[in-house]
């Protein structure tokens, strides 16, 4: 999976036969040729929040507009297609329609005269004028058809790709209906706390409605918006847009400036693997180095694997004892909070193999059953019994909620003290004063009472991060961890997803020696609900392989992945599971992401999620 | 160096290579990815011998029966399994018998050769094979009938395969404009069905899918003419109302639905029958029969409200007319108490179909007890004890869901 480059889109600069500027403009709502109107408009978008965008109730004649959905209605095609990002039906481009045949042009013809008209001059001249972008490009036409049915969904992004200038969307949900704002669908604006970092939170919305267009400057760094996930079986159709920078021989052309502003201006995905907005990221995907003392322990017990048990007798105990074994009191230990069935020697050697195999384990009914049995049902009456947070300003400690939302958004609790980000000076405060993780000290600020399955959840956590768990771990992986990060997370339906990224490698420990180029990563799933298995719902955790690791980044495509039909690079697909954990050694190529929750789902997804640095010891 | 996982995706790109070179390598490594034929794994009950091929064709069928039924390869094994048996057993030199079919092989044949229609439905040309295979299948019920004239389950079978065909093979055909009455008698179908149908205690599955198969054909003919529309999911926005297509007197689905409310009681009835059986019956059948029976009783109750309720709240709130004391042969008082009678019964179904861990059970309740408070005398004690608790349970479930029901409880506290 990789987002298309520009090159890959088809736009259509092919000429066209050119419709009389009278006849264009008795096609649309003939209030936007009103001087009055047009600087009403104006005045309207510049002061319009969170950025500058506006719309336009009925903008072209109503039997046109029917006529373009009744066509699209019989002659699209439309594929439901579910990346990271998003999930929508799309058509075919449409740039390429004047490329057609007049027998097949004459299947789209009303569509054909719609796009004829939103790209015509004197049209362009009037978005142009309103938004205040400069002069728009009539030959760079692109266009696509998207239908949103239930579930359907697009993230945040900023639009900025190539030589866009404006956005526009044009609603054909049914005619005649209004559409509800408890359909969702809706469109949504991100404020910025800084550039390229936008709010957690949308602070604007568009409900549509059939002939409404709604348009935006395209700003670098500021005009984030997502499409609200549509709740009920109804078609939200849309016309999606943009207007270019002009091109060679169209007015308003300055040589060199496309150029320019493709080379300053790079997509989401490139500022985000940037490392200045890697400050701006929360929680860091960074893992915090282990006490060397700790680390030569499981540098031992890994040597000690093949070794024979003679050596079991000799080793002096610490925390924990140097052999490639558990002992008897390890296992003791191990037991309070695992099941047994992976704690005897045949039972490591089993995961031993399989991981060694696959680089991949995955482990059911992985906490004992008293542990389990309280889990759940402390979860289950959280999501039942509880009001959860919905906007980043009412989450209470120990919870956070993790940003920019156009990488990821989800509740977290990573043991450090409570953060709310509003504003830019918050995020530097943070940053000047960092903290390491201390989930002791965290769960004596929390009401065991209020905050019971958060304690219990700690409790987990506490003995995952504990020497004889990560003794375990080294035994059944063979590998010696270096660094370690643990979160308790929390994806809400209807909010919450991680975007696909790759790992972020250590740079401090990447020269130690026998380090893996690699992220042992492990998450253990406490979902406490079924309906997962399908995918319908999302929440399922992927891995994939990233196939083309070269591809330009500069000129991506933020808000389209390309499909892969054949699911050929997908590597592991999990859905959501009660007391499931699965472990991965996760090397540069792959990529991971966590699927946008939907608000069909049951429940939030819930797991605790882990990752290490590693080395092999000789 | 120890021995160590090469990472996930290095471990794809290693396994991709080998797969390239099995094919060359002559030790014949086996290549990832390539399983074994599919082995199906069969439960037998306790106390019955592995060795006994009725039994393993029951085990058989039952595992497919509870499965996704979505692979064509094992029904086919079913089948031919079948024919197999019944080859033997009508070889067999009767006095040393040790394969005797009985009336439960037959209607496994039956249902499997029905059940083989579904895969074939929607084929290019498929339509003569789907009748081929319904008709083997009822052939294959009447023989068994000839020899086990009371079997129970030979009628349910027979049952099932009437009500698969209707919509599948004849239905299908169809369009508004049909005049092919006369030959194709449709409604008698429906009635044999109706007649060969009974609870088999023994197998509640078989029963409440066989009811699922008449509901949906019921609500096909309700709604026969809006197919696109209920595509377009009309069904999540209450101001859409469907009209009902007119047929005429010689449309094949013409007498079907004329009998609509019949086929509703009938429909009713055996859901409450099956219900009150299953109320006895382990837990294990609880949430997987007894809560899905509950809900669709429930609300097959609250669509018997519908008529009535609409005639007393247009007599009694909508009524310029002073004339006006009756709709369709329901005075006010009439409607009022048929109304509550029936949303009633809704409810306390509704309420049997309660999950504690799924709120829209819960709202399903809530939107039940509303109806039945707009049934009660305006601002009658009842009636508000009946908004009250189902504000109660919008609540909690709007809690338990994030908000997911907050249009729901903005109505009802809009119009309070």
């Amino acid at each position: 999976m990789k987002r298309s480059s520009e090159s890959q889109r088809h736009q259509s600069k092919a000429k066209q036969p050119v419709m009389e500027e009278d006849k264009v403009k008795s096609l649309f709502n003939e209030k936007i040729w009103d001087p009055e109107f047009q600087q009403g408009l104006k005045s309207e978008i510049s002061a319009s929040k969170p950025y500058n965008w506006g719309s336009i109730r009925d903008l072209v004649n109503d039997d046109l507009l029917r006529a373009v959905r009744k066509e699209i209605e019989t002659e699209i095609h439309f594929t439901k297609k579910e990346t990271d990002i998003y999930k929508v039906n799309q058509s075919g481009d449409l740039a390429n329609l004047s490329g057609l045949d007049w027998s097949d042009l004459s299947r789209l013809p009303n569509l054909c005269k719609l796009r004829e008209i939103l790209y015509s001059s004197v049209y362009r001249d009037v978005i142009s004028y309103v938004t205040g972008a400069g002069k728009l490009s009539g030959s760079k036409m692109d266009m696509s058809i998207n239908t949103y049915t239930k579930g359907c969904h697009l993230l945040t992004h900023d639009d900025v790709i190539g030589s866009r200038r404006v956005s526009f969307i044009l609603y054909l949900p049914e005619p005649g209906k209004t559409w509800k704002e408890h359909y969702g669908g809706g469109l949504r604006l991100f404020p910025s706390i800084v550039a390229n970092v936008p709010h957690s939170d949308h602070s604007a919305k568009l409900v549509p409605q059939f002939n409404q267009i709604a348009f935006f400057h395209v700003q670098p760094g500021f005009s984030f918006h997502d499409v609200e996930e549509v709740r009920v079986n109804k078609h939200r159709l849309s016309i999606q847009g943009w207007y270019h920078i002009p091109q060679e021989n169209e007015p308003g052309y300055i040589a060199g400036e496309e150029e320019k502003w493709v080379q300053t201006n790079t997509s989401t995905l490139a500022q985000l693997e940037s490392s200045v907005l890697q400050d701006y990221e929360f929680p860091k995907s960074e893992r915090d180095i282990l006490p060397y003392h700790q680390v030569k322990h499981f540098e031992k017990i890994i040597a000690a694997n093949d070794v024979s048990d003679e050596v079991k007798d000799e080793t002096p105990l610490s925390a924990i004892s140097d052999v490639g074994i558990l002992t008897d009191s390890e296992v003791e230990y191990l037991a309070e909070f695992l099941s047994e069935n992976y704690l005897s020697e045949q039972g490591i050697k089993n995961l031993q193999q399989t991981f060694l195999e696959k680089s991949h384990l995955q482990i059911d009914s992985f906490l004992n059953e008293e542990k389990s049995e309280l889990l759940k049902k402390l979860i289950k009456s959280d999501e039942l019994e509880k009001e959860c947070p919905y906007n980043a300003s009412e989450v209470r400690n120990p919870w956070k909620t993790a940003i920019p939302p156009h990488k990821w958004r989800y509740l977290y609790i990573d043991g450090k003290s409570h953060e709310k980000f509003g504003s830019e000076q918050d995020i530097l405060n943070t940053l000047n004063k960092e903290e390491l993780p201390n989930y002791t000290l965290l769960r004596k600020t929390l009401d065991p009472s209020a905050n019971e399955t958060e304690c219990k959840l700690i409790d987990v956590v506490e003995f995952l991060q504990s020497s004889i768990f990560k003794k375990y771990l080294a035994l059944v992986t063979l590998l010696c961890p270096l660094s370690e990060q643990i979160m308790i997370r929390r994806f809400r339906p209807g909010k919450d997803f991680t975007l696909a990224t790759q790992i972020n490698k250590s740079e401090l420990l990447k020269n130690v020696e026998g380090y893996v180029d690699a992220v042992l990563e492990g998450s253990l799933c406490l979902t406490p609900t079924d309906g997962w298995g399908s995918g319908e719902v999302g929440g399922y955790e992927l891995y994939m392989d990233n196939q083309d690791d070269n591809a330009d980044k500069d000129v991506e495509d933020a808000a389209v992945y390309k499909t892969d039909d054949t699911g050929d690079s997908v590597l592991i697909n999990k859905p959501p599971q009660w007391n499931s954990f699965n472990l991965v050694l996760r090397d540069e190529s792959v990529l991971q992401f966590i699927k946008y929750v939907s608000w069909a789902a049951k429940s939030s997804r819930w797991d605790i999620s882990m990752q290490w640095d590693v080395k092999t010891v000789e | 160096m120890a021995k160590r996982s090469l990472g996930l995706g290095k471990q794809r790109k290693e396994a991709k290579k080998r797969k390239t070179g099995t094919q060359l390598s002559p030790e014949g490594t086996p290549v990832p990815g390539m399983s074994p034929a599919n082995q199906l794994e069969i439960e037998l009950e306790d106390g019955i011998d592995p060795d006994d091929e009725l039994a393993q064709l029951q085990g058989l069928w039952k595992t497919y029966f509870q499965s996704d039924r979505d692979d064509e390869l094992v029904l086919n094994g079913i089948v031919h399994e079948c024919d197999r048996m019944l080859r033997a057993a009508n070889q067999q030199d009767k006095s040393e018998t040790s394969l005797t079919v009985n009336d439960e092989f037959y209607a496994i044949y039956a249902l499997a050769l029905s059940e083989l229609t579904i895969f074939k439905a929607g084929q290019d040309d498929s339509a003569k094979e789907v009748s081929g295979f319904f008709d083997a299948a009822l052939e294959m019920c009447e023989k068994g009938l000839e020899e086990f004239p009371d079997s129970r389950a030979l009628r349910l079978a027979r049952a099932k395969i009437l009500l698969q065909r209707i919509p599948l093979e004849y239905i299908s055909d169809l369009d508004v404009t049909s005049e092919q009455a006369d030959k194709l008698k449709l409604h008698e179908l429906v009635e044999r069905a109706q007649t060969d149908f009974q609870l088999l205690e023994s197998d509640p599955e078989l029963s409440f899918e066989i009811l699922q198969l008449f509901d949906d054909l019921v609500d096909i003919v309700e709604n026969y003419g809006h197919e696109k529309d209920i595509e377009e999911g009309l069904d999540s926005d209450d101001e859409d109302e469907l009209e009902i297509v007119d047929l005429s007197t010689k449309h094949p689905l013409y007498l079907v639905r004329e009998n609509l409310s019949a086929h509703h009681e009938w429909l009713r009835n055996q859901l409450a029958n099956l219900a009150s059986q299953l109320e006895k019956r382990e837990k294990s059948l609880k949430s997987t029969l007894f809560h899905p029976v509950s809900r669709r009783l429930g609300q097959l109750y609250l669509k018997a409200a519908e008529k009535p309720s609409q005639v007393f709240l247009t007599l009694a709130y909508d009524n310029d007319d002073d004339n006006l004391t009756e709709v369709d042969g329901l005075d006010m008082t009439d409607a009022q108490k048929t109304a509550i009678e029936f949303t009633s019964k809704g409810v306390n179904h509704l309420e049997n179909a309660k999950k504690e861990d799924d709120p829209q059970t819960w709202v399903d309740v809530a939107e039940a007890i509303i109806d039945l408070g707009n049934l009660y005398d305006a601002e009658s004690a009842d009636q508000e004890e009946c908004y009250k608790k189902a504000e109660g349970i919008l609540r909690k479930a709007n809690k338990a869901t994030h908000g997911k029901f907050q249009n729901v409880l903005d109505n009802l506290v809009a119009s309070g």
